[in-house]
């Protein structure tokens, strides 16, 4: 009977993983129909279909709605998809990792870090005129990818010492680091004319709505893959958990797993970052929401996190565009608009544990 | 089939923490291990579990060398049992004894009947699906135990690989009655399962009552080893603590 009752215990865990996770796709399924559907113009079933059969190629023929799926609305949901099951996953393994609920993707420098690198290229490319026959929807998020992995790459060198991570030194690496690169922001923004500085000011805003299936693909499959890739080290984040110590003392080889995942983490965030700019506070809730409908198990965390960060990032995005139509609300304002208050509430629920 | 530490030293930064250490744990066979703050015996544990090298000497676990065995080859043969236990996010008590199965590949059916028959051992079935975060620091310490007992149980009915329990001040939490009680399902889980079994204590009488051997540590050297009868007496006591013999008689057994 007492056996029994243990079993029982897992195996319903077991069932809520699923059942949750079940739920959680059939909502991204819905806002993905959603998003493609809804904005200044809507469409109807009919011309997604349409529209879709287009894109990958089995249909000819094509009216305005079907054009308005093909061309706007279906690169900017992949955009969305990626970018949010990027963040999402990265957020939770990053949190797991360092054993802290406050970390974030922007801690460990990467939106400081693309930012730099996106302002870079704004600066550069408009201001020496040979560069001008290089495409910067290309080339911006080419140096904003370069600018994230710098950045991480000095914070984890500073936080290592022969192959050994400091999690704590990382972390406060990271800070210090974040406030150059700000520094360094500020000066190109103090250089920059108007037409750049709308273009710096637009990037660190974060959209989706710039998506792009051609330009963007490499990015996204990178963030995507490498994304989906933390998704096998549940296991080890759950027993990190427990501290390095207990996780080495119960078989994980902890170097390799930490270093695997940071790398994994600064290759899909920062390939994420690079297209869309800075969205904040979607790598930090959606892990806090799973944890809070159901438990701390990674298992469940990490996969629930990704696709809560989609959909999170699709409904912040169709908010975006239908507040203020047919203008657009800059994607990052709705996610931060959203997300501190949560943060916030979060904060005041757990400050007796921190 | 034993953990022996032959000449081990270890220093850091020119400082001898330890210093020309032997030490064997054999199979059924619990070992006592006292000694003041500050005397090497975190560090001995940390040699033993594999987490610090040695600067010179050797340890060896069934014969083989300690630094050849990968992670998970160590975490099957041996378990540990730190003073501490933390986690950031929130996890029930089943779930916790579960994870020290993680790496076993087995089914949930087999992990379940261990952390049932573990819970048992250590009379802790009811906290099975109460949250770590809510337990007393008696009832966290039986968790932590079930959760080292979990990790070196038997992989199969009848088969004794030989296995290992390192316990750092396993009762510090503890009231005199468990205490008592927790050094009986020790003593019983060391006996029924083979297990040898290291115990770092400052309860120098549970050591004599309960351990098959001990050793006094002081400044990184051993003093004294053997059979608590033979070894633990006002005056070896009052040695390794730096106390008056009088004073030492208060917390020694006659």
């Amino acid at each position: 009977m007492t056996t029994d009752f243990i079993l029982q215990l897992t195996k319903h865990s077991e069932r809520q993983k699923i059942f949750i996770l079940t739920l959680l796709g059939c909502l991204l399924v819905a806002c993905t129909i959603l998003s493609i559907s809804v904005g200044p113009v809507s469409v109807g079933i009919n011309s997604i279909i349409l529209g879709l059969k287009k894109s990958v190629g089995l249909s000819e023929t094509i009216d305005t709605e079907a054009l308005i799926v093909e061309a706007i609305r279906l690169p900017r949901t992949i955009l969305g998809l990626a970018v949010g099951f990027a963040l999402g996953v990265s957020g939770a393994a990053l949190q797991g990792l360092f054993r802290n609920p406050l970390v974030d993707p922007s801690l460990i420098g990467v939106s400081a870090g693309g930012a730099l690198g996106a302002a870079f290229w704004i600066l550069i490319g408009q201001t020496f005129g040979f560069l001008a026959i290089l495409d910067p929807s290309i080339m911006t998020p080419i140096f904003a990818f370069v600018g994230s992995i710098l950045i991480l790459f000095a914070i984890y060198k500073i936080g290592s010492k022969s192959g050994y991570i400091s999690v704590t030194v990382m972390l406060l690496a990271g800070i210090a680091l974040n406030a150059i690169a700000g520094a360094l922001l500020g000066i190109m923004i103090f250089a920059s004319d108007d037409f750049q500085l709308r273009a710096i000011n637009f990037w660190t805003l974060g959209s989706i709505a710039g998506g792009n299936i051609s330009t963007h693909a490499p990015a996204m499959i990178l963030a995507i893959i490498s994304s989906f890739i933390i998704l096998f080290d549940c296991r080890n984040l759950n027993l990190l958990m427990l501290g390095e110590t207990e996780a080495k003392n119960l078989g994980c080889e902890i170097h390799v797993i930490k270093r695997r995942i940071l790398t994994l983490c600064a290759i899909s965030t920062a390939a994420a970052v690079s297209v869309s700019g800075i969205i904040g506070f979607i790598g930090l809730v959606a892990p806090h929401l799973i944890r809070l409908l159901a438990s701390s198990d990674n298992k469940l965390v990490l996969p629930g996190s990704g696709l809560l960060g989609a959909i999170l990032i699709l409904v912040a995005d169709m908010t975006a565009r239908l507040l203020v139509q047919p203008a657009e609300l800059p994607l990052g304002v709705m996610t931060a608009i959203f997300g501190a208050p949560f943060f916030i509430w979060l904060l005041i629920k757990k400050r007796g544990s921190l | 089939m034993s953990i022996i530490m032959k000449g081990v030293t270890y220093a850091l930064e020119g400082k001898k923490l330890v210093d020309d250490i032997n030490i064997r744990i054999d199979k059924r066979e619990l070992v006592g291990f006292l000694g003041p703050n500050g005397a090497g015996k975190s560090t001995v544990l940390k040699l033993i579990t594999g987490e610090i090298r040695p600067s010179t000497g050797k340890i060896t676990m069934i014969e083989k060398d300690m630094a050849s065995f990968s992670a998970k080859e160590l975490a099957f043969h041996r378990a540990v049992m730190s003073q501490t236990y933390f986690s950031t996010f929130p996890i029930k008590v089943w779930a916790l004894i579960s994870l020290s199965r993680v790496y076993f590949n087995e089914s949930i059916e087999k992990t379940s009947k261990i952390v049932s028959k573990v819970l048992n051992m250590v009379d802790g079935l009811e906290l099975a699906n109460r949250e770590v975060s809510t337990l007393s620091g008696g009832e966290k310490q039986k968790i932590l135990i079930a959760r080292a007992l979990a990790q070196i149980d038997q992989p199969e009915e009848g088969i004794k690989t030989p296995k290992y329990l390192l316990l750092d001040e396993p009762t510090a939490a503890l009231d005199l009655c468990q205490t008592s009680r927790m050094m009986g399902i020790l003593r019983q889980a060391v006996d029924s399962l083979e297990l040898g079994t290291l115990i770092i204590d400052h309860d120098i009488i549970a050591v004599q009552k309960y351990c098959d051997r001990c050793y006094l540590i002081k400044s990184g050297k051993i003093l004294f080893s053997g059979s608590p009868r033979s070894v633990i007496n006002a005056e070896t006591i009052a040695e390794t603590y730096d106390i008056e013999p009088q004073t030492a008689c208060a917390f020694v057994l006659n």
